[in-house]
C-alpha cells in the first residue's frame, strides 16, 4: 500500500510539475494562432523528455550520482566546462523566468505591480531553498500545481469543435493565414518548453537527494512514463482552451492574464481562482527546480557538497550559490525586464543549448563501468540517437528562426 | 602626393575619417521603409491593437457576467492599454512612404482612437464603474470591426486615385 501510494504521489507531482511558466505562455500564444497544429511539437517533446529523465534517473539509481557529477569526471573539465556555461545559462535564464511568471501570477489577484511583487517572491524561494525538505518542496508544489487540470476541464466545457482540432493535430500543416517561419519557429519554441534542460538536472540530482537505489528504478519508470506525458496533456489542454476561445476573435497571447482567461470563459470565477492558484504553483515550483539546478550544475562541476539533504553549514557554497543566484534574478527582474519576453527567450534557448544537456547523459548512461547491468539497451540507445539528432536539428534552427521570424511575429 | 587610384593621401584620410560619421549623419534622420515593410508593419500594429481591444472586450463582458475577479479584470485591462499603447506607438515613430502618407495618417488616427477607447476602459474598471461596462462592450465591438477592416485593406497598396 506504501509503495502505490508513493508511485501515485510521484505520478501525480509529476503532472503537477511538468507545466511551468515556458509551457503556460508558449502552449496558450500558439493554440490561439496555430490551434493544435503543433501538437506534434509537444508530443515529441514530451517523448524526448520521457527518453531522457529516464536515463539521467537511472544513471542516478545505479551510480548513486548526479548526471552531472559523472559528466566532469566522464567528458574532461573542458567539456564540463562548455557544459556548465550553455546549461546553466539556460537554465538560469528559465529561473528568471520562472520568478517573474510567479510575480505575474500573483499579479492577478493583488493590483500590484509585479516589479514590487519580485523581491518577495525571491525572498519565498530562497526561504524554500534554504528551510524546506526536498520532498515537501516537490511533493506541496506538485499537487498543488496539478490545479492547472483546470484547463482541460475548461477545454470540455467550451465545447470545441473537436473534428477540427483533430484534424489540425493529424495533418501536419500551418493554418492558412500564417507563414512557414513562424510556424516553425514555435515548434522550436514548443519543443525547447517540453525538453527544458533543468527537468533532467533536476530529476537526476533529485533523485541522488531522495536516496534512488535500483529498487527504485521501476517507481522512477513510472513517474517518467506516466506523469510527464499526462502533463504534456495538459499543455494541449490549454493550446485547446486559447484556441477555442482567442482563435476565432484574432487574440494573440501576449500576457499571463490572458492565458487565464478562456477558463474564466468556461467555468467563470472558480475555475479562475483555481487556474491562478496553478499557475502560482506550477511557477513557484519550476522556481524551486530551477533555482536548485543551477546550485546543483555549479556545485557538482566544482566539486563541492551539495544537496538539500545535508545541513546547510555543510554545503555552505551551495547554498551560498543558491542565495546569490536569487539576488541576481531578483536583480534583472527590478530592471522592469518583461518576464514574458524573458520566458520566450528562455524556451528558444533552452532548445539552442540542448546538446550540451543531453548529449553527456546519453554517454554516461552508455557507461558499463557507471551502469554496470543497467547500462542502455538497444530501444534507449536508438531512441536518444534519433532524439540527438532532433535535437540537433532543433539547436542549429533556434537561433536563425529567433532573428528571421522577429521571435515568432 | 598621390597613390595609383589618383587619390591623395589627404582624399583618403578624409575619407576614412569621414566614414565613421555616415552611419552618424544618417542616424539623425528615421529609416524609410519601402511601401511594402511599411504595410507590413502597419498590418502587424493594427492586428496588436485588434488583439488587445478583443482582449479586453472579453474580460467586460466576462465580468458583466460576475465570472472574473476585480484586480484580475484591472490587470488585463492595464495589460491590453499597455500592449495597444506599444504598437501604435511603434508604427507612429516610424517614417511612412510618400505613397502611403495618407494611410498612415488614418491608420495611426484610428490606433489612437483605439488606445483612447482602452484607456477608458481602464478608468472605468478601476474605479469599479461597471454600469459602464455595456457601453464600453459596445464601443469595443465597433472598434474592433473597424481595425479588422483597416487590417485587411493594408493587404494591398494604396488604389490610384482617378483624376478628371
Amino acid at each position: 500500500m506504501k509503495r502505490i501510494f508513493a508511485v501515485a504521489l510521484g505520478i501525480l507531482t509529476a503532472i503537477g510539475g511538468f507545466v511551468d511558466i515556458g509551457d503556460l505562455v508558449t502552449n496558450a500564444q500558439v493554440g490561439a494562432r496555430f490551434g493544435w497544429s503543433l501538437s506534434w511539437a509537444v508530443i515529441v517533446g514530451v517523448i524526448g523528455i520521457c527518453v531522457f529523465a529516464e536515463m539521467s534517473g537511472r544513471v542516478a539509481a545505479v551510480s548513486g550520482r548526479a548526471t552531472f557529477d559523472l559528466v566532469r569526471e566522464r567528458l574532461g573539465p573542458r567539456v564540463g566546462l562548455l557544459n556548465l556555461f550553455g546549461s546553466m545559462g539556460v537554465t538560469l535564464l528559465t529561473f528568471i523566468a520562472e520568478i517573474g511568471g510567479v510575480a505575474l501570477a500573483l499579479h492577478l489577484v493583488v493590483s500590484v505591480h509585479q516589479v514590487l511583487i519580485v523581491p518577495f517572491v525571491a525572498f519565498v524561494v530562497w526561504l524554500i531553498l534554504w528551510r524546506a525538505r526536498f520532498s515537501v518542496m516537490e511533493n506541496v508544489l506538485g499537487l498543488v500545481g496539478l490545479a492547472l487540470i483546470v484547463f482541460a476541464i475548461a477545454l470540455w466545457q467550451l465545447g470545441p469543435d473537436w473534428s477540427r482540432l483533430t484534424d489540425q493535430m493529424l495533418t501536419l500543416d500551418k493554418p492558412g493565414d500564417e507563414s512557414w517561419g513562424p510556424w516553425i519557429y514555435y515548434a522550436v519554441a514548443l519543443f525547447g518548453a517540453a525538453m527544458t534542460p533543468y527537468e533532467v538536472f533536476f530529476f537526476s540530482s533529485g533523485g541522488v537527494e531522495e536516496r534512488w537505489g535500483p529498487r527504485d528504478l521501476r517507481t522512477m519508470r513510472l513517474n517518467v512514463f506516466i506523469g510527464f506525458p499526462l502533463g504534456g496533456l495538459l499543455s494541449l489542454a490549454i493550446a485547446g482552451a486559447s484556441a477555442t476561445v482567442f482563435g476565432p476573435l484574432d487574440i494573440t497571447v501576449d500576457s499571463l492574464g490572458q492565458v487565464a482567461l478562456p477558463v474564466a470563459v468556461a467555468l467563470g470565477k472558480i475555475g479562475l481562482a483555481v487556474a491562478i492558484v496553478g499557475f502560482v504553483a506550477a511557477t513557484l515550483g519550476a522556481a524551486c527546480e530551477t533555482g536548485l539546478s543551477v546550485g546543483y550544475s555549479v556545485a557538482q562541476y566544482f566539486g563541492w557538497q551539495w544537496g538539500k539533504y545535508v545541513r546547510p553549514d555543510v554545503a555552505a557554497r551551495f547554498h551560498l550559490t543558491l542565495a546569490a543566484v536569487t539576488v541576481l534574478a531578483t536583480g534583472v527582474l527590478l530592471t522592469s525586464v518583461d518576464p514574458i519576453l524573458v520566458t520566450e527567450m528562455s524556451v528558444v534557448f533552452s532548445a539552442a543549448a540542448l546538446p550540451l544537456t543531453y548529449f553527456p547523459i546519453l554517454v554516461v548512461a552508455n557507461d558499463p563501468d557507471y551502469m554496470g547491468e543497467h547500462v542502455n539497451g538497444r530501444l534507449a540507445n536508438a531512441l536518444g540517437t534519433v532524439y540527438l539528432f532532433v535535437i540537433g536539428a532543433a539547436a542549429v534552427a533556434a537561433i536563425p528562426l529567433l532573428i528571421w521570424t522577429r521571435m515568432g511575429a | 602626393m598621390t597613390n595609383r587610384s589618383g587619390l591623395s593621401r589627404r582624399s583618403v584620410l578624409l575619407i576614412l575619417l569621414g566614414l565613421p560619421a555616415v552611419p552618424a549623419v544618417a542616424a539623425c534622420s528615421p529609416s524609410t521603409p519601402d511601401s511594402d515593410s511599411w504595410r507590413l508593419h502597419a498590418r502587424r500594429a493594427v492586428a496588436d491593437v485588434l488583439s488587445n481591444v478583443q482582449t479586453a472586450r472579453l474580460a467586460l463582458e466576462q465580468s458583466r457576467e460576475d465570472h472574473v475577479l476585480d484586480a484580475y479584470l484591472q490587470t488585463v485591462a492595464i495589460d491590453a492599454e499597455e500592449a495597444a499603447g506599444k504598437a501604435a506607438q511603434t508604427l507612429e515613430s516610424e517614417q511612412p512612404p510618400r505613397a502611403e502618407r495618407e494611410r498612415y495618417d488614418a491608420v495611426t488616427g484610428k490606433l489612437d482612437d483605439a488606445t483612447g477607447l482602452l484607456g477608458e476602459v481602464r478608468i472605468a474598471v478601476v474605479e469599479g464603474r461597471s454600469e459602464l461596462f455595456r457601453g464600453l462592450v459596445e464601443d469595443l465591438q465597433a472598434t474592433a470591426g473597424q481595425l479588422d477592416t483597416l487590417e485587411k485593406g493594408l493587404g494591398h497598396p494604396p488604389r490610384p486615385k482617378v483624376g478628371r
